[in-house]
């Protein structure tokens, strides 16, 4: 066994609890480096980092959309995360999605359905994956793709203000019975959470389907 | 040929073999280095290589792809502040008429002996030529200070650096990149000098050897530098091709390390600063001097770091994963911190002024590592010497191996 992350061999001893216990793909090391938050005051939605009262990105987005009923973050979009992130999307190092897996600390059964944020067809077809629901199957999460896409470019690319003013790119499968989401509770699950503005878009599009509740579940936080 | 990602002529159908697990790009073919998961999008499993992921994926979908290149000599002057020593122009002469031979080369140098420049000759001889050149070496850190003292005195060449993270290509001629860059480029180089090739992964990592050969064209020369050579090298190299340099450059002797037979576990796991520690510490200070004290594990540094900076104020450490590292290590050389705890990520490359060294817990060490903690002493013309002190629980055969090899070479004799 190999830590996915540093490629080290991973040497554990066998005791009572570790032997019947699935090894875990990261090395102890690899996984202190990637659970290291940054100490500091955060927004209490949406955990930015901040020296203010009041978020602007979250007063940004109670303005203009309906809000998500709490959002959790897993990771601080920092040093070695950042470079998990930059290998596990940008180099295609699919194995990462089980790392990134073992970050996931949510109830999933408290939700009727994990809906994860869809990439484009081009994104698909550069990458190979979608890095959002991979990271759930390795999780073992059932999940449902009712949004599609057609946005080419990268969020990463764009500047604050542009992701701001950006019109909608998404939109719901035509395949996907509409009344058989009213009155359930959903989880929308993005990689990494930035502005905020991709998972409210695709809350905005959810939110005509009348779930009674919907979470948000960000493997990051930018 | 170099390998491209996206672009040129199919070199392999598949960059991997699914069903042996071989990369046909950097030959890994360990199974445990393979990853395979379903992809729904390709409909099938994929299976991909984790040893070369870091500069671009090769799998079992995507077909290699690699483009040829010609030969192009260019006039290449390059312009050097000082003239080389007896010495070096000798090792210089010898690596020229390697390079003629076209037979592979290791130069066995002292620490501080300026083994960098003693290849300049070389490298402008082969790209006047028309062969294309690679300065190669295991360490991120070496990499970035050679191309920097490459591009200084080679003014007219366009170089490229390539690394984990950057890239900045001309022409693929003229390259300095870390050893796994190489994985791209096949029969492609008249001229590879590696520079410390004992370096970790290549110490341990045998491929990495094979991917400069790979790297190299038919008829080429390898040169390999280090200061602590192992078989393989030699036996890489050849025998008969082996160039010593027993002097540093400003001909002084290597300062010999002061043995303290005392460990430090106890006092700071009861966290007391260890008296021995101290006492030389504030001597090093009191003397003006400057002090790096390599610590053999991180989670030690961690506990010891506070003890010293309670006693020391502005004492500091770092490691590979310290953000920053880079920082840290500037404000050393400009003087404001003056003790600075380190792992053994500073045993080589690094060059700062006035410095004695301390090693905590030297018994944990292997020899090829205390040489080079003991080469960072003494590096500059008016600071020849230096001191060094181990301090250990008990000896062993690294640490008198290591007094032993640089007695040798004060005496002017290598240790092969």
């Amino acid at each position: 066994m190999i830590c996915l992350y540093c490629h080290s061999r991973i040497r554990e001893e066998a005791d009572l609890i570790t032997m019947f216990k699935r090894q875990k793909p990261l090395c102890m090391p690899c996984r202190k480096k990637l659970s290291l938050w940054r100490p500091g005051e955060r927004c209490a939605s949406c955990h930015r980092l901040m020296d203010r009262d009041e978020c602007p990105d979250c007063r940004f987005l109670a303005e203009n959309y309906r809000r998500p009923g709490k959002i959790m973050c897993m990771m601080d979009y920092t040093g070695e995360v950042k470079m998990l992130f930059h290998r596990y999307k940008f180099t295609k190092d699919a194995a990462l999605s089980e790392v990134i897996a073992m970050f996931l600390k949510c109830r999933f059964g408290e939700y009727d359905m994990s809906i994860p944020i869809p990439v484009s067809a081009a994104r698909m077809e550069e990458r190979g994956y979608n890095q959002t629901s991979m990271v759930l199957r390795a999780a073992k999460v059932p999940y449902r793709d009712i949004l599609a896409t057609d946005k080419a470019e990268r969020q990463s690319e764009h500047s604050r203000r542009a992701r701001l003013t950006a019109p909608n790119p998404f939109h719901l499968k035509d395949d996907w019975a509409v009344s058989s989401l009213a009155g359930k509770r959903v989880l929308v699950v993005d990689d990494i959470y930035t502005t905020g503005i991709t998972v409210h878009q695709a809350l905005e599009k959810i939110y005509t389907l009348k779930p009674c509740a919907a979470d948000v579940l960000t493997f990051s936080k930018a | 040929m170099i390998i491209k990602h996206m672009e040129g002529e199919i070199y392999m159908e598949r960059g991997v073999d699914p069903d042996k697990y071989i990369c046909h790009r950097c030959s890994n073919d360990v199974k445990r280095y393979f990853y395979k998961y379903h992809s729904a999008y390709h409909g099938m499993d994929i299976v991909y290589c984790l040893k070369c992921v870091s500069i671009g994926r090769s799998d079992s979908v995507t077909p290699l792809r690699a483009i040829q290149t010609a030969k192009k000599p260019e006039a290449c002057r390059y312009h050097l502040d000082f003239e080389l020593t007896e010495a070096q122009q000798a090792a210089s002469d010898r690596i020229v008429k390697a390079l003629f031979a076209h037979s592979d080369m290791l130069l066995y140098a002292v620490t501080g002996a300026g083994k960098t420049e003693i290849v300049f000759e070389a490298i402008s001889l082969a790209r006047r030529q028309g062969m294309n050149v690679a300065f190669v070496s295991p360490r991120i850190d070496v990499v970035k200070e050679v191309h920097l003292r490459l591009s200084g005195a080679f003014r007219d060449s366009d170089i490229d650096l390539l690394y984990t993270g950057v890239k900045e290509t001309f022409e693929h001629r003229f390259t300095v990149c870390t050893v796994q860059q190489l994985y791209n480029y096949i029969d492609h180089f008249g001229l590879i000098i590696v520079d410390e090739t004992d370096a970790f992964p290549m110490s341990s990592d045998r491929q990495l050897l094979n991917a400069v050969r790979r790297a190299a064209a038919a008829s080429s020369t390898t040169v390999l530098m280090t200061a602590t050579p192992n078989r393989s090298m030699i036996e890489f190299a050849g025998e008969e091709n082996v160039v010593t340099l027993t002097r540093r450059y400003h001909g002084h002797d290597l300062a010999i390390p002061k043995v303290v037979w005392q460990g430090i576990a106890k006092d700071v796991n009861r966290r007391r600063l260890p008296a021995g520690l101290e006492g030389l510490i504030a001597g090093i200070l009191e003397k003006g001097r400057r002090v790096l004290v390599f610590v053999p594990e991180i989670s030690l540094m961690e506990k010891l770091q506070p003890l010293v900076a309670e006693k020391f104020p502005g004492a500091d450490s770092v490691y590979s994963g310290d953000e920053q590292r880079y920082g840290k290590v500037d404000s050393m050389r400009s003087g404001r911190a003056r003790v600075l705890l380190t792992t053994t990520i500073l045993e080589r490359g690094v060059t700062f002024k006035n410095l004695d060294v301390i090693v905590v817990g030297a018994e944990t060490f292997n020899s090829d590592s205390l040489v080079q903690i003991c080469g960072r002493t003494g590096r500059k013309k008016d600071d020849p010497v230096g001191n060094i002190w181990f301090m250990a629980a008990y000896n062993t055969g690294h640490i008198r191996r290591t007094i032993r090899i640089i007695k040798k070479f004060n005496a002017g004799r290598a240790a092969l």
